[in-house]
């Protein structure tokens, strides 16, 4: 059973990376792939009663985490209306053009760079829900820049990368769970924590600027 | 210490609010009506990622339903044997790239076995403090545009998650 797997699965890796080449690796197939390889491995062990389960609980899941998101979605998109009309996103984006410049350079549309600024901050803030938000946002704006265009604009990767690698100032959970495990000393992951996000965030620009030649 | 941290992750949202407003009544805007004005655009956006929601919520608990990641383990096994990472990690530093929840379930689990000052039990704080859910990050932004070409997002974005998955390691076994 292990080795049909493998096999299975060394030839869709060898599909993704073909179509990549000729530059049509597509969210279509990395979804349908991963919907496909999960069905038959289920198949083969005997969970696919509790695929089919997995199936419609999660889509059921997926709706109430966006019910349960969309009242924090409309109150920033509100208070971020009042900010955007009476300028003061204006007066933000200005002071910190220089930290943004740096990451994605050419871009000027201070409401963008608003949106891009807010996500950054809701993360360190540790308000993922927030981050969300502001940056669902920042990936319409920089689409519509994009001209809704099929391929992605550098600083659509650089800002998804980068948003990726952004950690809380205190992971709040993680603490919660450390302390009810009787940890000596809860916060001690925090500076490893920042550590490591730093590293990622460091790397993960340089990647960007690496690979935006080349793809 | 610890109080500022909290203190502070508390504060940022009433203190953000409180700015905007202010600065609005200042300036003398119609602060309500531009508020009522932006909570419709952002309750049009929810509504408009459901569908993306939907989709990337199958495909990920499938996956991990399907027992799929378990013949993952079997086939890196040896290899983290090999450069002395602990064997309970590996779960972790696979899911943690897909499912938030998921991979928190993971963790209460290591905890559970090693202890939370271990060696293992620190390196999985960190990894699931300092890393995100890649695919799922990826799916999700991407969903909202007319992307069909990520280009290098994935890429990039795998190779920061390893680098942060390497650091918390080394860190940890410093510190």
């Amino acid at each position: 059973m292990e080795i049909i797997a493998t096999s299975f699965f060394l030839f869709s890796i060898n599909f993704l990376v073909k179509q990549e080449s000729r530059g049509f690796v597509m969210m279509n197939y990395i979804w349908a792939g991963i919907l496909l390889l999960s069905l038959i491995y289920s198949a083969f062990n005997g969970r696919i009663g509790a695929f089919g389960q997995a199936m419609m609980n999660s889509s059921q899941e997926a709706v109430n985490f966006i019910i349960s998101m969309a009242g924090i979605m409309a109150m920033w998109s509100g208070l971020m209306k009042i900010a955007e009309k009476t300028g003061l996103i204006n007066k933000l984006s200005k002071c910190l053009l220089p930290f943004t410049g740096l990451l994605f350079p050419g871009q000027r549309d201070p409401e963008t760079l608003s949106c891009i600024i807010m996500s950054f901050m809701s993360n360190i803030f540790g308000t993922g829900n927030s981050s969300t938000v502001f940056a669902l946002r920042t990936m319409e704006k920089l689409d519509a820049q994009n001209h809704f265009s099929p391929s992605a604009s550098n600083d659509m990767c650089t800002f998804a990368v980068v948003n990726m690698a952004f950690a809380p100032i205190v992971p709040v959970v993680t603490v919660q769970l450390r302390e009810e495990m009787g940890s000596a000393d809860p916060y001690s992951v925090v500076l490893p924590c920042l550590i490591a996000s730093a590293a990622t965030i460091i790397v993960s620009v340089i990647c960007c600027k690496v690979l935006e030649r080349k793809f | 210490m610890n109080n500022f941290f909290s203190a502070v992750s508390a504060g940022f949202m009433p203190v953000m609010a409180a700015v905007i407003v202010g600065y609005g009544l200042i300036k003398k805007a119609p602060v309500y009506d531009y508020f009522i004005e932006g909570a419709k655009e952002g309750l049009k956006t929810a509504v408009e990622i459901i569908p993306f929601m939907v989709g990337i919520y199958i495909a990920v608990n499938g996956l991990t339903v399907s027992g799929f990641l378990d013949f993952i383990y079997i086939v890196f096994k040896p290899l983290f044997s090999l450069v002395h990472i602990p064997v309970e990690l590996l779960p972790l530093i696979f899911l943690r790239a897909v499912s938030g929840s998921g991979s928190f379930i993971i963790l209460q689990n290591i905890l559970e076995i090693t202890g939370p000052d271990s060696f293992a039990g620190r390196a999985a704080c960190s990894m699931s403090g300092g890393c995100e859910t890649v695919i799922y990050v990826l799916a999700l932004y991407f969903g909202v545009t007319h992307v069909k070409k990520t280009r290098h997002a994935l890429a990039g974005g795998l190779i920061g998650y390893c680098t942060g998955i390497a650091v918390s390691l080394i860190i940890c076994n410093i510190l």
